[in-house]
C-alpha cells in the first residue's frame, strides 16, 4: 500500500488543491442504490487460452502448439477449467482466484466478437454494439438509474462513450477527491474558508437561480440542454462531500486497486452508480507468455482487491462485476513469440443475480466457437454462436434496464438467452 | 504481375461493399470537380504536375466571401450573406424530396418479389441480425425498391442513350454500397448532396472512374449506369423540413471577434480592436483576425488542436519518453548531451529539451506551414522537417541548420536530414511511434490513421463487415478471403506504403514491400516504381490531391475550435438530422472550396469557420415552429482546461496556480492548476494523449467542484491585489475604491458611489462574460449589498471577522513580490467591501457564460 491518509493530507497541503478537512464533513446520507456495476476491461485483447479457455500443448494449425503448458496440466475448480499457472495462495494466482470465487463466477467462452480491430472490439464488448455514440453499458445503467449523482458514471478509460446521457468522471486520484469535496476551504485540516458559510450558501443559491434563468430564456436546444445538465450536476455537487467519509485510509500503489478504491467509496457514499475499470497491456504481439501471466496476476489480484473493498464498504452484495476484453488472441504463436488478434473472446461475470460455477460456450481446439442451444445453453451443433450482442441483451435484463426508454433508444439485435438464470 | 486490385468477376461486386461510392460522396458538392495542392518546388513533395483546383460549377456562395459588412446585434438576425442562398436551396431541395418520398411510398411492393435480381430477403434479414436498427432501414429500403420497375427505366434525368435498370441498380446498391452509404443513402457516408453530381451520366462516370475506392474502374457499363440510376433516385429520398440557417441569431462582428480572440489567442480584444471593428465591421474583423493569427498564443492553440488528433504529446510524460523512441542506430548523435561535459543538471535540461522538441516536431511543422502561409498540404508532403537546436544535434544536423539563438529551446527551423525521404508528419519518428505497427500489423494501423486523419474516412466505421474466425484460420485471408478483402483491399495498399519504415520508425529505403500483401498504392492507383525508396512521399502527394483531405482538415479545425464534431448523416434517415446535416454540409462545402482556392491557406479556413453560423449562433429568431430542428446548432462549448487557464489569465491578469502552503517554497515555473497533468488537467476533462484521448464535453460532479474552487480561490487572490494597484493599472476595479460604499453609516444612499459600483459591475460583466445586461447588473448589485450586510453584521458581532482569509490578503507587492510595509498591506476588510466584491467576482467566474463559450 502507498500513502496513508496522514501523509496524503500533508502532501496535499502544498499541492494542487488547497484542501478541505476530510474528517469534518457532514454525515453521509446517501440514498441507497439498488445495484452497482463495474465493467473491468483487459485492454488490448486478452489471451483466452492462458486463463479461461485453456487448450494446452495441442498442435496448432500454424505449427507449434496452442499453449506451452501440457494439456494434461489444465486445472479445474468446480465446473471451471483454467490454465495451469500461478499456483499458490497469493490473491493473483489462478488457484487462489478460482478457489475463492469459482462458485460465484460465470465464464462465457467462444464469444464471437466479429472483429480484430481494437476500437471496434472495445466498443462491442463494452456496449454491445459498434455504432458510434452508442453508450457503454456502465454509462447506460448510470443514465437509467441516477444520472444526476455527482460521480454517477466513473471511468478510467477504454470505450466509455456516454451518448451524452450522463457525464463521465475521471477520478483515479484520491488526493484530488479530498481537495475537491469541499471547495470553500483554503487548506486541508483547516477551518479557514474563502467565504463565510452564509455567504457561500447565498452565492450557490443565486448561481443556481442564474443557471435556471439562462436555461429558461435559451432558445438553442443544445445550449438549453447544457444549462439543464449544469444545473443538475451542480445541484447534486454538494453531495460530493459524502465521499470523504468513505475514502479508504490508505491509497494503494497499484493503479487498478486505486481505481477499485475510488469506485467502491463512491458507490458506498451513494454518489456513483457504475464504473469502468481498466488494466492495459494485453495486446501481446511479442513475448506473449512472458507478458501475459504477470498481467493476469495483476488482473486477478485487482479483482480480488475490488471484491474485498466492496465487502469492506458494505456494497458487495449489490455489486455486479463484468470482466472482458476487445477480443481474443490466435491459437498459435507468431515469429515474435507473441499472439496476434483473434475474433473469439471470453468473459467472466459475478454478481447478486448471476448463477456461478458455470461455463457457457466453448471453442474447438482451433479456437473456433462452438454453438450452444439457445434454451439449454448446452453445446449443440445446430444451435447458435454466442455473440457479444446476446450477452449485452442479457446484461440489460439482468440490471432491469431493458425496458427503460433510454435503453430502447439504443437497441441491440441479439438473441435473448437465459445466460444468468 | 501486380498484386494490386486482384479482382475477378466473381468478387468484383463483393469488393464494392466497403467504399462503393465513397469517392462520389467525398467529392461533394461537385463530384466531377478535381483539385490539388499548389506545390512549392523544393519544399514540398507535391508532384510537379500538381494542378490548380477547378473552380467548378455550383455552390459559389462562400462564407469567406460573404459580402455583408453591416454590423448586427445578437438579436437582430444575421449577416451571413450566403444564408439566403443556402436557405432557398435547402428549401426547394427538401420540398422536392418530400414529394418524392410521398410518391415512392405510395407505390406497391410487388416489384421486389417479382424482380429477377430480387433484393434478397435473406440478405436483408442477415443484415437485420447483424446491425441494430437495420430492420427499420431494411423496411425503408424495401419500400423504395418495391417502387422500382424491372428493366430499363425511362428516366427523364438520364441523358445517355441507355436508361438505367433501377432494379438491377438497387440490387447492386443493396449488396455493395449500403454498408457505407446506408440502405437509403443516409448511412455513415451519406449521399445526400450527391444531387450535385448533376445527372445520372455524371454520376455513372464517377462510379465508372473511381468506384469502388480500392478497385476503381471495376464497375463499368451497365453496372455503373444502373447503380447511378438507383442512387440518383435515392437523392430524392430525404425529409421535408424547414431547417433554415436564417432562423439563427448570430453574434455581431465584435462579439464574433471577442469569441475568436479568447478562443484562438486566449486574450480579450484591445480597445483599438474594439474601435476598429465597431467602425469597420466585417472588413475590420478580417484584419483583426489576421493579426490575431500572428500571435504566439494562437500557435500554441493551433498545436493543441492538432495534438488532439495526432496525440503525439503522449511522449511528453517523462523526461525521455520520446528520446527512447529514437534509435541510436538511426541517430548516433541522439545522446550528444551525455558527452558534452555537462553537469548533471545541464544534462537533464538538455535531455528534456530534446525530448520536448521530438514530441512537438509534428505540431511545429503545422505551425511553420500556417505561420508562413504555405499550402497546408505540406503537412503530408513537406520534404523537410522542423528542428530546434538541441534536436538538430540529436539528428546529427549540427552546423547545417542556422539558428538565430541556439539557446532558445523554442526556436524552430526547417531542416532536411540527408538520405531521409521526408513526407511531412507521415515520416516523423514520433508521429510514427504514436501510431505504431508490428511485424504482423504491417502498417495497417498507420493506414487506418492516414484514412482517418487525412482522408476523412473511418475505415472501421464504414466497413463493419463481421469477421469470422473461420476466415482468420484460412490461408492469408487478408489477401484471399472475401470477408477480409472488403476492408483490406483498401487498407493494405496504403499500409504497404509504410513498408519503408518496417520495425517502428526507422527509415529503411531499401526494404522491399511485404510479400504477402497487395502492392503499394491507394484508391486503385499503383505506386510508380520510381517511388520505391520513398513510398510515403508518393502517399503524401496522393493525399494532397484528394478532396477528402480538405474535409478532414476542416473537421479537425472545427472540432478543435468549436468543441463539436461535424455532423454525420443519421443512418436512420431521421428527417431533422438529415436536414441539419445537409445544411451544415453545404456551408462547410463552400468553406472547403474556398480553402482549396486559397491554395490551402489554413488561416483562411479558420477565418471562415469563425465567421460561419456554426460559431456565431447565439439563439433562434422568434417564430421558429420546431426548435428541435436546431438541436445540433450549438455554439457553446465547455472550455477545455487549456482554454480556461488562458481565459483566467486574460481577465484577471494572472493564472490559477498552486498556492504555497505555509512554509513551502514553490519552485520557479510552478505549473498552472488547470494544465498540469499532476493537478487538474485530466480531472477537468482534458486529455493525456495516451489513454485519455477525448475531452469531456460536459461538466461532471468533480468538474463543478473544480469550477467552484477556482472561482473561490481566484476571487480571493484577485480582489485585494487589484485594489492595491493604482486605478489606471487595475484590471478589475478601475471605477471604484475599497471605500466606495453605497450607503453612509446612517444608511443614506450615496448616489455617486452607487453609480460607480454599478458601472464597475457592468465593466466586470463585459470583461468576464463579453457583454453586460441590466438584469444581471441588478442581481449583482443586490448580491454586493446583501453580502456586505451579512458581513457587517458578523463584524459587529466579532471584530476578528474583519480580517481577510490569509490567501486573500496583500502582504507583498503583486508586481514585485517585495514584502510591503505594514501600512501598505491589505489585511483587514472593515467595511466588508473586499469580500462583497469577491462574491461578485466569484459569481462571474463560476458563471455559465464564463465557463462555456
Amino acid at each position: 500500500m502507498g500513502l496513508d491518509r496522514r501523509t496524503l493530507l500533508k502532501l496535499m497541503a502544498g499541492s494542487a488543491l488547497t484542501l478541505s478537512a476530510p474528517f469534518s464533513v457532514r454525515t453521509a446520507s446517501a440514498a441507497s442504490s439498488e445495484q452497482y456495476f463495474v465493467f473491468l476491461c483487459a485492454d488490448g485483447g486478452w489471451d483466452t487460452t492462458s486463463l479461461l479457455d485453456p487448450k494446452g500443448d495441442i498442435r496448432a494449425s500454424g505449427g507449434g502448439t496452442v499453449n506451452r503448458y501440457a494439456r494434461a496440466a489444465i486445472k479445474q475448480q468446480g465446473n471451471i477449467r483454467y490454465a495451469p499457472w500461478g499456483i499458490g495462495n497469493d490473491p493473483g494466482t489462478y488457484d487462489y482466484f478460482f478457489k475463492t470465487y469459482g462458485r460465484e463466477l460465470l465464464v462465457l467462452n467462444g464469444i464471437d466478437m466479429e472483429t480484430n480491430a481494437h476500437p471496434v472490439g472495445a466498443a462491442q464488448i463494452a456496449s454491445g454494439d459498434s455504432t458510434r455514440d452508442f453508450p457503454c453499458i456502465a454509462a447506460l445503467l448510470a443514465a437509467c438509474q441516477n444520472p444526476d449523482l455527482p460521480l454517477s458514471f466513473i471511468t478510467n478509460g477504454y470505450y466509455d462513450d456516454t451518448a451524452g446521457l450522463v457525464p463521465k468522471t475521471r477520478a483515479s486520484d484520491l488526493s484530488t477527491l479530498y481537495g475537491l469535496a469541499s471547495p470553500n476551504r483554503l487548506q486541508p485540516g483547516s477551518e479557514e474558508t474563502y467565504f463565510d458559510a452564509e455567504v457561500d450558501a447565498l452565492l450557490s443559491k443565486r448561481q443556481q437561480a442564474r443557471v435556471l434563468s439562462l436555461r429558461d430564456s435559451e432558445t438553442l436546444p443544445e445550449r438549453k440542454a447544457q444549462l439543464k445538465r449544469l444545473y443538475s450536476v451542480r445541484k447534486t455537487g454538494t453531495e460530493l462531500g459524502r465521499i470523504l467519509d468513505k475514502l479508504p485510509s490508505a491509497m494503494s500503489d497499484k493503479e487498478l486497486e486505486r481505481q477499485a478504491q475510488i469506485a467502491c467509496a463512491a458507490f458506498s457514499a451513494g454518489v456513483a452508480v457504475s464504473a469502468n475499470l481498466r488494466l492495459g497491456g494485453f495486446d501481446t504481439h511479442d513475448n506473449s507468455d512472458k507478458l501475459v501471466y504477470p498481467l493476469y496476476h495483476e488482473l486477478l489480484s485487482g479483482i480480488d482487491f475490488l471484491l474485498q473493498e466492496a465487502e469492506r464498504q458494505g456494497i458487495r452484495d449489490k455489486l455486479t462485476l463484468v470482466v472482458g476484453s476487445d477480443f481474443g488472441r490466435r491459437p498459435y504463436y507468431n515469429k515474435a513469440n507473441g499472439r496476434d488478434h483473434w475474433p473469439i473472446g471470453s468473459m467472466m461475470l459475478l454478481g447478486p443475480n448471476i448463477r456461478g460455477n458455470r461455463v457457457i460456450g466453448a471453442t474447438s481446439d482451433g479456437l473456433l466457437p462452438r454453438k450452444i442451444n439457445p434454451v439449454s445453453l448446452q453445446l449443440d451443433d445446430s444451435g447458435v454462436v454466442l455473440s457479444y450482442r446476446d450477452i449485452h441483451l442479457a446484461l440489460r435484463k439482468l440490471m432491469a434496464i431493458h425496458n427503460d426508454s433510454l435503453t430502447k433508444t439504443y437497441p441491440i439485435s441479439g438473441l435473448t438467452l437465459p445466460l444468468f438464470s | 504481375m501486380s498484386r494490386l486490385s486482384p479482382i475477378s468477376s466473381g468478387n468484383l461486386l463483393k469488393a464494392f461493399v466497403c467504399c462503393g461510392l465513397l469517392a462520389c460522396l467525398l467529392l461533394l458538392p461537385g463530384c466531377g470537380g478535381g483539385g490539388s495542392a499548389q506545390a512549392t518546388p523544393g519544399e514540398s513533395n507535391s508532384s510537379a504536375a500538381a494542378e490548380r483546383p477547378a473552380s467548378s460549377s455550383s455552390h459559389e456562395s462562400s462564407v469567406a466571401a460573404s459580402p455583408s459588412s453591416n454590423q448586427a446585434s445578437a438579436s437582430a438576425g444575421n449577416n451571413f450573406s450566403s444564408l439566403s442562398d443556402h436557405a432557398s436551396s435547402l428549401s426547394s431541395y427538401t420540398a422536392s424530396l418530400s414529394s418524392k418520398v410521398a410518391s415512392l411510398s405510395s407505390k406497391t411492393s410487388s416489384v421486389v418479389n417479382a424482380s429477377p435480381v430480387s433484393i434478397s430477403s435473406v440478405a436483408l434479414s442477415r443484415a437485420a441480425e447483424s446491425s441494430p436498427g437495420v430492420s427499420s432501414r431494411a423496411a425503408s429500403f424495401s419500400s423504395i425498391t418495391s417502387s422500382l420497375s424491372s428493366g430499363r427505366a425511362s428516366s427523364s434525368a438520364a441523358t445517355s442513350a441507355a436508361a438505367p435498370d433501377l432494379v438491377a441498380g438497387a440490387s447492386i446498391y443493396a449488396e455493395k454500397c449500403s454498408t457505407c452509404h446506408g440502405a437509403i443513402g443516409t448511412g455513415r457516408i451519406a449521399l445526400l448532396n450527391c444531387k450535385s453530381c448533376g445527372s445520372i451520366t455524371a454520376l455513372r462516370d464517377v462510379i465508372a472512374a473511381s468506384m469502388p475506392l480500392e478497385q476503381p474502374k471495376s464497375c463499368q457499363g451497365s453496372c455503373a449506369l444502373d447503380t447511378a440510376g438507383f442512387i440518383y433516385s435515392l437523392q430524392n429520398i430525404a425529409p421535408a423540413s424547414h431547417f433554415n440557417l436564417r432562423d439563427l441569431q448570430l453574434l455581431d462582428w465584435l462579439g464574433t471577434y471577442r469569441k475568436a480572440a479568447n478562443n484562438l489567442a486566449g486574450r480579450l480584444p484591445t480597445d483599438a480592436e474594439i474601435s476598429a471593428i465597431t467602425a469597420g465591421g466585417e472588413e475590420a474583423l478580417d484584419s483583426a483576425l489576421d493579426n490575431l493569427m500572428d500571435e504566439p498564443q494562437f500557435y500554441q492553440r493551433l498545436r493543441d488542436i492538432f495534438n488532439d488528433r495526432w496525440l503525439v504529446r503522449k511522449y511528453q510524460n517523462g523526461a525521455s519518453a520520446a528520446l527512447a523512441e529514437i534509435k541510436l542506430e538511426d541517430y548516433p548523435n541522439r545522446d550528444w548531451f551525455e558527452s558534452a561535459g555537462y553537469s548533471d543538471a545541464q544534462r537533464r535540461e538538455a535531455r528534456s529539451k530534446v525530448n520536448l522538441a521530438l514530441v512537438e516536431e509534428s505540431l511545429a511543422l503545422a505551425e511553420y506551414i500556417v505561420r508562413n502561409n504555405r499550402a497546408f498540404t505540406e503537412i503530408v508532403t513537406a520534404n523537410y522537417t522542423m528542428v530546434t537546436y538541441s534536436m538538430a544535434r540529436s539528428y546529427g544536423l549540427e552546423g547545417s541548420v542556422n539558428f538565430t539563438d541556439p539557446t532558445n529551446a523554442y526556436e524552430w527551423q526547417p531542416a532536411v536530414i540527408p538520405g531521409f525521404a521526408h513526407s511531412g508528419v507521415l515520416s516523423q519518428p514520433i508521429f510514427l511511434s504514436r501510431h505504431p505497427t508490428s511485424e504482423t500489423n504491417k502498417g495497417r494501423h498507420r493506414a487506418y490513421i492516414v484514412y482517418l486523419e487525412f482522408l476523412d474516412t473511418d475505415i472501421l466505421a464504414t466497413s463493419r463487415q463481421p469477421l469470422t474466425a473461420a476466415s482468420e484460420a484460412g490461408d492469408n485471408p487478408t489477401l484471399n478471403d472475401a470477408n477480409c478483402t472488403l476492408c483490406h483491399n483498401t487498407i493494405d495498399p496504403v499500409a504497404q506504403l509504410f513498408s519503408n519504415f518496417q520495425g517502428g520508425n526507422s527509415f529503411r529505403p531499401d526494404l522491399p514491400q511485404f510479400a504477402d500483401m497487395l502492392d503499394a498504392g491507394i484508391a486503385g492507383k499503383a505506386m510508380p516504381d520510381s517511388y520505391d525508396k520513398k513510398r510515403l512521399q508518393w502517399l503524401g502527394q496522393q493525399i494532397a490531391k484528394d478532396k477528402r483531405f480538405t474535409r478532414a482538415i476542416l473537421r479537425t479545425l472545427y472540432k478543435g475550435i468549436s468543441g463539436h464534431d461535424t455532423l454525420s448523416s443519421p443512418e436512420s434517415g431521421d428527417p431533422k438530422g438529415l436536414a441539419a446535416y445537409a445544411a451544415q454540409r453545404e456551408v462547410f462545402a463552400s468553406i472547403e472550396k474556398a480553402f482549396i482556392n486559397s491554395n490551402y491557406n489554413l488561416k483562411g479556413l479558420i477565418k471562415s469557420l469563425i465567421k460561419s453560423p456554426y460559431m456565431r449562433a447565439v439563439g433562434l429568431n422568434g417564430g421558429v415552429a420546431d426548435p428541435s430542428l436546431y438541436d445540433t446548432s450549438s455554439t457553446a462549448q465547455l472550455l477545455t482546461p487549456e482554454m480556461l487557464d488562458r481565459k483566467i489569465t486574460a481577465v484577471l491578469g494572472h493564472p490559477w496556480k498552486r498556492i504555497a502552503a505555509e512554509g513551502e517554497v514553490l519552485a520557479a515555473g510552478t505549473k498552472h492548476m488547470l494544465t498540469n497533468p499532476a493537478y487538474l488537467r485530466d480531472i477537468y476533462g482534458g486529455i493525456n494523449s495516451s489513454d485519455i484521448t477525448e475531452r469531456n464535453k460536459d461538466s461532471n460532479g468533480l468538474m463543478v467542484a473544480v469550477q467552484a474552487r477556482m472561482a473561490n480561490q481566484m476571487s480571493c487572490v484577485s480582489v485585494a491585489n487589484d485594489f492595491y494597484l493604482a486605478k489606471s493599472k487595475r484590471k478589475l476595479f478601475p471605477l471604484v475604491e475599497i471605500n466606495t460604499l453605497p450607503y453612509d453609516s446612517n444608511g443614506v444612499d450615496i448616489a455617486a458611489n452607487q453609480s460607480a459600483i454599478n458601472h464597475n459591475i457592468i465593466y466586470l460583466q463585459q470583461r468576464l462574460l463579453g457583454k453586460a445586461d441590466a438584469e444581471l447588473t441588478a442581481q449583482l448589485y443586490d448580491l454586493f449589498n446583501k453580502v456586505r450586510a451579512m458581513g457587517l453584521k458578523r463584524i459587529a458581532a466579532d471584530a476578528n471577522a474583519k480580517v481577510l482569509a490569509s490567501q486573500c490578503q496583500v502582504r507583498v507587492d503583486p508586481q514585485t513580490d517585495i514584502v510591503l510595509a505594514g501600512n501598505k498591506q491589505i489585511v483587514n476588510d472593515e467595511q466588508y467591501t473586499l469580500r462583497s466584491w469577491m462574491a461578485v467576482l466569484r459569481f462571474l467566474l463560476n458563471d455559465y457564460a464564463f465557463l462555456y463559450e
